[in-house]
C-alpha cells in the first residue's frame, strides 16, 4: 500500500438549510477543529486548497480569515468533487515530497432548489450540455433516473429498492449531530413523495445545504510527531467521463468512470473490494449509491439494489454505507461534501464514530462524484 | 413574400440537416481512423481522439435505450410541459441521441420502443422558422 500520506485531522460543521453563522466563522470552527484533531497549529500548514463552487473569489478570504502565512493557496471548482479533489492533489504533493502538510477546506453557501447550472449561454447551442438544457433534459436527477431505469430493465430491480437507500440513510442521519435532517422516513413516504424524474422522487434527491469541512494531510514521517495510530490515505484514483466502444454512455450517466477511478485506488492501496469494511458512496440521488456499490466491485454487477434492499448496507450489515446519513441526510454543500465523507471514514477507522460506529473496520472506501468526474479513496489504519 | 413556406433554420445547425423535401436528419460523425459513429458533432473522436472525422446523415428511426419522465425542470425552448419523456435513443449506426420524446404517453414509454425523428418549431425570425429535432413514437 501507499503509506506516505496520513489524514491527521478532520473537522466538520453542522450542515444546515439556513446558515446560522457567517462563512468565516464556520471556516474558523472547522479548521481549528481539524488542527486540534491533528495536534497542529495553523503555522504548521505548508499548502492549502479550498473546494468551493459558488463563491467565486472567496478562497483567499477563506485562508486570510485564518492567517497570513504566505502559503500557496488554490481554489478548486470541479463541482461536487471539489474537496475530494483537493485531498487528492494534497496527497500527490505529499507523496512527491513537495510539502509535508496540507490543509483542504471545503465550504459552500448554496442557493435553494434545483442546483443552478453553469452559464450555458456562453456555449453554442450545439454543445452537448447547452443543447440538453435548451431541450429541457439537462437534469442531474434525470441522469441518475436513466441509470435506475436501465437497472430495472436489465436486472429486475424495483423503484422501492432505490427508495430504500433514502430510508436507510435518513435512519443513519439521526445518529449524526452534524446532519441537516435528523429524522427517519418510511419507505411509503419516500415512494409517495413528489416525483422529480421517474423513478426518482423528492426524498431520493439530496437537498442543498450550507456547511464547511477541513482535512489536514501530513507526510508519514512528520505524522510520527503527532500520532502513534495514523489513518493512512492508502490509495486514491480519479477519472472523468470515458467513452469506450463497449460503453459509450454509462460513464456519462455516472459523472465519470467509477471503475477506472476505483481500479487505480485499489491498486495503489494494495487491497480489493472484499477488504472494505465501511464505505461512503455519492448518494446525491439514490441510484448513485447502488451504482457505486456495483461499479466499485463492492457487490456483483446487477445486485446493488437487492443487496441494499436486504439490509446489507445498514450500519450493522455486511458492508455499512453512508453511516453518517450521506448526502441524503446531510444535504449537499457542493464544495464541502468530499471533506465530510473523509471525516466520517477517519472517525470510523479510529473507532470515534459513537453510535454510528461500525465494528472494527480495517479499510474504508470513499467515492465522491460530480458533474464530469469521480474521485475514489481508500483509507487504512 | 406571403404564400411561400417559411424557410426552416435549425437552432443547432451542426446537428440537424434539413432535407430538400422539408424533412430532417441528424448529423453524426464517423471516425475515419477507428470507424466509430457518434452523435452529436465532435471535433475529436470520443473513442480514439483522432481528428479525422466525416459528417454522416444518421438514420431517422431508432429504439429507446433508457428513459425517464421529467416532472421538474428548468424549462425548455420547445414548449414541453412536465411531465414529459426524456430518453437516450439508440440508432442503427450505434450512436446514441439524448432527446425529448414528444407525443408520448409517460405511462406507455418503455425500453426498446421504436421512435422516429420529428422536426419541431422553436421560434420565428425574419429569416424563417427556427427548428430543432426531437423523437416521437414511430408510426
Amino acid at each position: 500500500m501507499s503509506d506516505k500520506v496520513v489524514v491527521l485531522g478532520v473537522g466538520v460543521s453542522k450542515f444546515e438549510r439556513e446558515p446560522t453563522r457567517k462563512m468565516d466563522e464556520t471556516i474558523q470552527d472547522v479548521v481549528f477543529k481539524a488542527l486540534k484533531d491533528a495536534g497542529m497549529s495553523y503555522r504548521d500548514i505548508q499548502v492549502g486548497f479550498c473546494g468551493n463552487v459558488y463563491q467565486m473569489g472567496a478562497s483567499p478570504l477563506v485562508f486570510y480569515s485564518l492567517g497570513k502565512t504566505g502559503i500557496p493557496i488554490t481554489r478548486l471548482d470541479i463541482a461536487c468533487t471539489s474537496t475530494s479533489k483537493g485531498v487528492h492533489l494534497g496527497a500527490y504533493l505529499i507523496e512527491g515530497n513537495a510539502f509535508d502538510t496540507c490543509l483542504v477546506i471545503g465550504v459552500e453557501r448554496m442557493p435553494r432548489g434545483l442546483v443552478p447550472i453553469p452559464d450555458l449561454g456562453v456555449f453554442s447551442p450545439e454543445n452537448e450540455w447547452a443543447h440538453d438544457s435548451l431541450m429541457g433534459i439537462f437534469l442531474m436527477p434525470g441522469m441518475y433516473a436513466h441509470k435506475a431505469v436501465r437497472h430495472m430493465h436489465l436486472y429486475g430491480s424495483k423503484p422501492e429498492h432505490f427508495a430504500q437507500v433514502s430510508v436507510k440513510n435518513h435512519k443513519n442521519g439521526c445518529l449524526n449531530p452534524n446532519a441537516m435532517y435528523q429524522k427517519t422516513t418510511t419507505l411509503e413516504e419516500v415512494v409517495s413523495s413528489r416525483m422529480i424524474a421517474y423513478p426518482i422522487t423528492m426524498y431520493q434527491c439530496c437537498a442543498n445545504s450550507n456547511g464547511a469541512t477541513a482535512v489536514v494531510l501530513c507526510s508519514k514521517e512528520k505524522a510520527k510527531q503527532y500520532t502513534a495510530k495514523p489513518v493512512f490515505l492508502a490509495g486514491w484514483g480519479e477519472a472523468s467521463m470515458r467513452y469506450t466502444k463497449e460503453n459509450p454512455i454509462e460513464t456519462y450517466l455516472s459523472d465519470g468512470d467509477n471503475k477506472l477511478a476505483g481500479g487505480k485506488a485499489y491498486e495503489k492501496a494494495g487491497i480489493g473490494p472484499e477488504d472494505v469494511g465501511v464505505a461512503q458512496l455519492h448518494d446525491a440521488f439514490t441510484p448513485g449509491e447502488i451504482a457505486g456499490l456495483e461499479e466499485l466491485g463492492l457487490c456483483p454487477e446487477g445486485k446493488g439494489a437487492i443487496f441494499t434492499w436486504e439490509g446489507n448496507t445498514e450500519i450493522n450489515g455486511k458492508l455499512p454505507v453512508n453511516t453518517d446519513g450521506g448526502l441524503l441526510s446531510c444535504g449537499h454543500p457542493i464544495g464541502a461534501t468530499g471533506g465530510r465523507m473523509v471525516a466520517e471514514l477517519v472517525w470510523q477507522l479510529r473507532g470515534q464514530a459513537g453510535s454510528r460506529q461500525v465494528k472494527d473496520p480495517k479499510a474504508a472506501l470513499l467515492q465522491n462524484s460530480g458533474l464530469g468526474a469521480t474521485n475514489v479513496m481508500i483509507f487504512k489504519k | 413574400m406571403t404564400g411561400q413556406a417559411k424557410r426552416k433554420i435549425p437552432m443547432d445547425e451542426g446537428r440537424v440537416r434539413i432535407t430538400p423535401g422539408g424533412g430532417a436528419c441528424l448529423i453524426g460523425m464517423r471516425c475515419r481512423s477507428c470507424g466509430e459513429t457518434v452523435y452529436p458533432r465532435s471535433v475529436l473522436c470520443p473513442n480514439c481522439s483522432d481528428g479525422d472525422l466525416e459528417e454522416v446523415a444518421l438514420s431517422t428511426r431508432g429504439k429507446i435505450w433508457s428513459y425517464t419522465v421529467v416532472y421538474q425542470s428548468y424549462g425548455n425552448v420547445i414548449g414541453l410541459t412536465p411531465p414529459y419523456v426524456a430518453a437516450f435513443v439508440e440508432l442503427p449506426e450505434g450512436a446514441y441521441v439524448h432527446t425529448p420524446i414528444v407525443e408520448c404517453d409517460p405511462e406507455k414509454v418503455e425500453i426498446g420502443m421504436d421512435v422516429e425523428l420529428d422536426l419541431i418549431k422553436v421560434g420565428e425570425t425574419d429569416e424563417g422558422e427556427e427548428v430543432t429535432c426531437v423523437f416521437k413514437p414511430a408510426k
